[in-house]
């Protein structure tokens, strides 16, 4: 596969913005809540042997209370212990409900900010609708202006623009068609709401869309093992006996990964240049004789055809966005998810082995997809995530997964999932913003640079040396699942890669059975192990 | 003497209500050492508290706000060391009660 050109990227240059992990509020308000719930213990216990004190002093002198030498000074000083109890349970008490109340009410205010915020937004689309409805023949112009503005509007990121303008399409819509329908619209954004997020319902929507129209239809995934002769540049034989047999291609080739964010990340960039519609699993030497596995996944390699029988097509990409609602379509199974199964299986990865998923773009997305899917991490032991310009806010990832998200605010991809990235203890997203010295490329140009998986790679580089307490948490988490390896600086590993490919279905119904994927001649079941 | 522990003691309704014997007449010195020993293990239940609060109060959260709330843990804990001051003075003052006890036991003819 080329190479992308070298970007105008200076590293020391790029700054970042980091949300999430344990330098974010949501991790102090978490903190501050269990410390209230470590507190309220306490009183619980302090209360109890306040109450096992004065019940001894009780008996104590109940059974001296008629004796000549009555106990006087021990009497009086339990008393006084058990009266200290008391006092102190009191002032613990009312300290963890403190510590709890002022926990949830700075959520609360977070919340109804973010709330009030997104309601400003959506009345200034919808004025911003009624104006150029109220425009009649001028209407034109006005909207015009209105794009001029947005197009030249310094405040906000790219990423951010495209994501308030996608989010506020709707609001913008019903403007057009006058007052009696934008009234309508804005109270209904008053009503409390629930369901899924924007994102998923326009993903929903598009994917139902293509899948009523015809453009897109089920399939079924078959497996294949790529023998390294197709994907080595220069095919090295393999160590051992069997060596010449090896060298054939079947036997998996290996080298050395550096336990940093781009020493993981980069190999969704080779997982684009090892074949089409593949996938890369590394078998990491964790070097305590454990072994972890890391699946590098590429982005979209085909926008045409929608459906075609590369995996990561467009269609894949929605069969990852709208994981969680699968059952709503001819199509229920994510066939990377599939692919990642039985990839690892083959691999000879066992129930429990730490997996890490890297990827992105569309690859982002369908790591996340996959470690929100409770079924797929029933059998995949997902511990992290590693994506760059995905678009994953919308995948309820397992709360127990580190992921790593890298963005951009030039990079309009991620504002797809309609919504910021969430801003968790485990989930950390750093977007960078760059010193780019090509001044005079065109905005196109620029955003697609933005999204290039080199350029993140590149803030991967500075990302490295970064010491925010949340990536430094994180890149703990990359050097703790590689294991005591990763003391050296280079990793052993193993690299197996897998192509999927879908085949359209005979004749599919909603209802039909669950498709499993085959195992090609050739491929997995052929070469054995 | 030896004072015999009895773990049991901490959740009951004391040494002698426990004997199932009849309501005993006067205290047993033993009882009362007893006591005196769960007074003393009761304390050190509050210093393992005070521990507990100690890493309550650790939190990675620089601002005002948390100022304002190591200081009330802090507080809280010296009010913990307080109580683990009162509990041992007590255990001191039954210790002391036993040992008046056992004097007596042994300046009794026979």
């Amino acid at each position: 596969m080329e190479e992308n050109p070298p970007l105008p990227v200076a590293p020391g240059a790029t700054t970042f913005t980091i949300t999430g992990g344990v330098g974010s509020i949501r991790y102090t308000l978490a903190a501050v809540a269990a410390a209230a719930g470590r507190i309220q213990a306490a009183a619980g216990h302090v209360g109890s042997v306040g109450e096992q004190v004065d019940r001894e002093a009780a008996w104590l002198e109940s059974r001296t209370l008629s004796l000549p030498n009555y106990p006087f000074g021990a009497i009086e000083a339990m008393r006084r212990a058990g009266r200290s109890c008391r006092g102190a349970r009191g002032s613990l008490q009312a300290l963890a409900d403190e510590a709890r109340t002022a926990a949830q009410r700075y959520d609360d205010a977070e919340r109804n900010t973010a709330a009030t915020l997104a309601r400003a937004t959506s009345g200034r689309a919808t004025s911003d609708g009624l104006a150029v409805w109220s425009a009649g023949l001028f209407a034109p112009l006005v909207m015009a202006g209105q794009l001029f503005h947005l197009w030249h509007n310094g405040r906000q990121a790219p990423r951010d623009t495209a994501e308030e303008v996608l989010n506020t399409l709707p609001a913008y819509a019903f403007g057009l068609l006058g007052p009696g329908a934008s009234l309508g619209y804005q109270l209904r954004g008053l009503m409390p709401g629930s369901g899924p997020p924007a994102g998923v319902l326009a993903a929903v929507g598009a994917r139902e869309a293509l899948e009523l129209a015809g453009a897109i239809a089920p399939g079924t995934l078959t497996v294949r093992r790529v023998p390294s002769s197709e994907w080595q540049r220069r095919p090295q034989p393999l160590p051992g006996p069997s060596a010449g047999a090896g060298s054939m291609g079947y036997g998996p080739e290996g080298g050395t990964i550096a336990p940093t964010i781009r020493g993981v990340l980069s190999g969704s960039s080779d997982a684009y240049a090892v074949a089409p519609s593949s996938i890369i699993v590394r078998k990491v030497d964790r070097g305590d004789g454990t072994t972890a596995w890391i699946a590098d996944l590429p982005g979209t390699e085909s926008w045409w055809p929608l459906d075609g029988q590369n995996v990561w097509d467009v269609e894949g990409d929605l069969e990852a966005m709208t994981s969680a609602q699968r059952a709503m379509f001819a199509q229920r199974q994510v066939l990377v998810e599939q692919l990642l199964k039985e990839a690892l299986k083959d691999a000879g990865a066992l129930p429990g082995e730490p997996v890490m998923l890297t990827g992105h773009s569309g690859g982002g997305i369908h790591a996340a997809a996959a470690a929100a899917d409770p079924a797929f991490l029933a059998e995949v032991n997902v511990k992290m995530l590693v994506i760059a310009g995905a678009p994953a806010a919308n995948q309820a990832v397992g709360a127990r997964i580190n992921v790593l998200d890298l963005q951009n605010r030039d990079d309009i991809v991620p504002a797809l999932d309609l919504r910021a990235p969430p801003d968790t203890p485990q989930w950390v997203t750093a977007t960078s913003t760059r010193q780019d010295t090509d001044t005079g490329a065109n905005p196109l140009e620029k955003i697609a640079r933005a999204h290039s998986l080199d350029a993140y790679l590149a803030d991967a580089d500075a990302l490295d040396t970064s010491d925010d307490p949340s990536i430094v948490e994180q890149k703990h988490a990359i050097t703790a699942f590689l294991g005591p390896a990763a003391a050296g600086g280079a990793v052993k590993y193993q690299q197996f890669v897998y192509q999927g490919r879908k085949d359209a279905e005979p004749a599919p119904g909603r209802t039909g059975p669950k498709a499993e994927p085959k195992k090609e001649r050739g491929g997995i079941a052929k070469q054995g192990k | 003497m030896t004072v015999m522990a009895d773990d049991s003691w901490l959740d009951g309704e004391g040494p002698a209500a426990r004997t199932g014997l009849s309501p005993p007449v006067g205290l047993a010195a033993d009882d009362v050492a007893a006591l005196a020993v769960a007074l003393a293990r009761l304390a050190e239940t509050i210093d393992a508290e005070r521990a507990a609060l100690g890493t309550a109060g650790a939190l990675e959260w620089e601002s005002e706000a948390a100022e304002l709330f190591r200081r009330a843990v802090a507080e809280r804990s010296t009010l913990l060391a307080v109580v683990a001051a009162d509990l041992r003075d007590a255990a001191w003052q039954v210790r002391a009660h036993a040992n008046y006890l056992y004097a007596g036991l042994d300046c009794r003819p026979g």
